[in-house]
């Protein structure tokens, strides 16, 4: 008897679960499309979480892990990363990538892996990431954040305004999809 | 493997679906807006000697490009494309013409020049502006090109070239040679410059040789012969050339100087005797100008600091160094980041000096940073040219390949790599600044640049106290003195004597 209300109260438990999770894949794309564009969204998750690498002013990626809905399709859950990322860090003597009014235009997941990720901004016609390692830094902590929770992704073309530009910030070269480097995490994360 | 290139331009016309272009607010830099979606693409016709052949045709903003492939099968040539169509050959005669997509720089014979818009890869293959089949057909087989868009013919009209007489005078004087070729009108035409040797290429025209050149064979001159389109001057072992313009006739006049010995232009005092056979050259390249003024800190900007230390540089290095120093911007001009490298390749130039300032996140950050290029390992191209600077011994890869224009820098990463070790080096010992060691970057300006190349950042304008210091005349002088060291050692472990056979810019590990 005892056995069979276990198996009752597991059997109960795994349906109010199945029940939730539809309820919440049926919700993400609406709560999405009804958020502002480019501000953080929720990280109340449910399940997962993600390792986001903020800017710090030792000139390196700090790693900071915090929740995140992960069940969602990879194009979807790199456009929540990098959300998240321009929403900002959490932590003391880190920095957000991008100014808060950065919008995620649009993102587009190519079959070989790149990542095109279109972002703007109505206070900047170009990204404002003067200086190399400020631009370093934006770019990969986009890059490596992208890469390092969406296995699907090897690479991110990166757009401004709906143009990939020749370069990022004035050097970095933007014309192909940038790859993960690791080189510029600090040892610590 | 599918080519990355096109995947890029199916994924970017994808994305154009989704994500319509907008008019950005300020003009950016004529660089950032290479890259560019065709406006339509049509099946045109190519019309020449009354009968007309398709032809594919990408509408651009800034004109048509045409399906070079089908250009090529009508008007001659041969096309060879290289690996993931990247380098493109096309060989009219003795002159090859390498190019590539998206990247708006055609090189032919030594020489470099821009185009009006980079190439782009479309359904007929490659697709290249006007301007580049003019540099080809019209320069050296005297077609000419009409572009009708509404009906969208390219009517090319076969022409003939016109025919220039051309006196020779050689001149013997003082231990210098002089050749004084004579045109009835100024030719278009383009010198090159080769071993024991100096060729005018006239370019749209043919030459008339004439009957005979008297004393052609004396002082430091060997021969002087002639081509249907070229005159060639050959010269006593080690001479040098230099070449200048006379009016009223129009003439083109060559100086030879034995051992190389030229004279700098402009009466300057002569300079101490190359270690070459001819004068080396070193870029600096001042970073950001014009309307990309790059980071600001206080009262500082990075565009205008950078050109005052490089003019300090410049300076140094004359003194310090037997070498010619150009900068690639001497004002506060727009300059794109190819043009910078193309300069430095066109001047054949030994090393490749980007000066910027620094700014990061946060005002903690000081110290400087010297930077030589990276490849992304993804990138197959990259590989490529990264397996060609590595290979020794191997199958010879053909010119096409290994001429990835932008990513010509593949091929002295080691050499690049050292300099930077060296710059960053006297930075760190001379000036007690923090080590922040080489680092790699994929720089845009540095891809292009076929010699070693490094990007130096000296200071950071996002720190207050660091540009106070960056403000003071003597710490700028300091910094530069630094760079002028550096670079003197790096001559001085790369010199090669004239003759020897390794390259000056090939450093051993």
């Amino acid at each position: 008897m005892r056995r069979g209300q276990a198996l009752a109260f597991v059997g109960a438990a795994v349906a109010v679960g199945l029940a939730a999770g539809v309820l919440w894949t049926r919700r993400g794309p609406e709560a999405d499309a009804s958020a502002p564009a480019g501000r953080p969204e929720s990280v109340a998750a449910i399940a997962g979480s993600v390792t986001l690498y903020f800017p710090g002013d030792d000139g390196r990626l700090h790693a900071e892990t915090r929740a995140l809905d992960t069940d969602t399709e990879a194009g979807e859950l790199a456009r929540r990363v990098v959300a998240n990322l321009i929403g900002g860090p959490e932590g003391e003597g880190l920095f957000a990538p991008l100014p808060a009014t950065t919008e995620i235009t649009s993102s587009f997941l190519g079959a070989d892996g790149t990542l095109y990720l279109d972002l703007s901004s109505a206070e900047h016609a170009l990204p404002p990431v003067a200086g190399s390692q400020r631009e370093l830094l934006a770019a990969y902590s986009l890059v490596n954040s992208v890469c390092g929770n969406v296995p699907r992704i090897r690479g991110v073309a990166l757009l401004w305004n709906g143009e990939q530009r020749v370069t990022f910030g004035g050097n970095l070269d933007t014309t192909r999809p940038l790859a993960p480097d690791r080189r510029l995490v600090s040892a610590a994360s | 493997m599918t080519h990355r290139a096109l995947l890029l331009a199916a994924a970017l016309g994808a994305l154009g679906v989704v994500v319509p272009l907008r008019a950005l607010g300020p003009a950016p830099a004529e660089s950032e807006k290479e890259r560019e979606l065709p406006l339509a693409q049509m099946v045109g016709s190519l019309e020449m000697e009354g009968r007309s052949s398709p032809l594919a045709v990408m509408l651009m903003r800034r004109g048509p490009l045409f399906s070079v492939r089908q250009v090529v099968e009508r008007l001659g040539g041969e096309l060879h494309v290289g690996p993931f169509q990247q380098g493109h050959e096309l060989k009219l005669g003795d002159t090859s013409f390498l190019f590539g997509p998206e990247s708006a720089a055609v090189t032919f014979g030594g020489e470099i020049v821009s185009l009006s818009q980079p190439p782009q890869l479309g359904p007929g293959g490659l697709a290249v502006p006007l301007d580049l089949l003019e540099a080809v057909y019209t320069e050296l087989d005297g077609k000419r090109f009409a572009w009708r868009e509404r009906e969208g013919r390219l009517v090319v009209d076969s022409g003939s070239l016109r025919v220039l007489p051309v006196a020779v005078d050689v001149v013997h004087l003082q231990g210098v040679s002089t050749v004084v070729l004579q045109f009835p009108a100024r030719p278009r035409y383009r010198i090159v410059d080769g071993p024991g040797r100096v060729t005018v290429h006239v370019l749209g025209d043919r030459i008339q040789p004439p009957a005979r050149v008297a004393r052609a064979r004396e002082g430091l001159i060997r021969d002087v012969r002639f081509g249907p389109q070229d005159v060639t001057i050959l010269l006593a072992p080690g001479a040098g050339t230099e070449s200048y313009e006379l009016a009223d006739p129009y003439r083109l006049v060559f100086d030879v100087f034995p051992g190389g010995a030229v004279a700098p232009a402009g009466g300057t005092p002569a300079l101490p005797p190359p270690r070459r056979d001819r004068i080396p050259t070193i870029v600096i390249d001042p970073g950001h100008g014009g309307s990309d003024e790059g980071a600001k800190g206080g009262a500082l900007v990075e565009k205008d600091l950078t050109l005052r230390l490089a003019r300090l540089l410049r300076g140094k290095l004359l003194e310090a160094l037997p070498v010619r120093v150009v900068l690639t911007r001497d004002e506060d001009a727009d300059l794109p980041l190819d043009t910078r490298a193309a300069l430095a390749n066109q001047l054949k130039a030994e090393l490749f000096v980007s000066l910027h300032l620094n700014s990061s996140f946060g005002s903690r950050a000081t110290g400087a940073e010297t930077y030589f290029l990276s490849l992304d390992a993804s990138d197959e191209r990259a590989e490529l040219a990264a397996l060609d600077a590595n290979r020794a011994g191997g199958d010879p890869l053909t010119d096409l390949e290994l001429i990835l224009w932008d990513m010509a820098q593949s091929r002295h990463l080691n050499a690049s790599q050292r300099l930077a070790s060296l710059i960053q080096g006297e930075l760190n010992e001379t000036l007690g600044l923090r080590d922040r060691g080489v680092k790699q970057a994929p720089f845009r300006v540095l891809m292009g640049a076929a010699m070693p190349a490094v990007l130096v950042e000296l200071g950071f304008l996002s720190n207050p106290a660091e540009v106070d210091r960056l403000e003071d005349p003597l710490y700028q002088n300091e910094l530069m003195d630094a760079l002028t060291r550096a670079l003197v050692r790096y001559r001085a472990a790369t010199w090669v004597p004239a003759g020897a056979s390794a390259s000056a810019t090939e450093v051993p590990e």
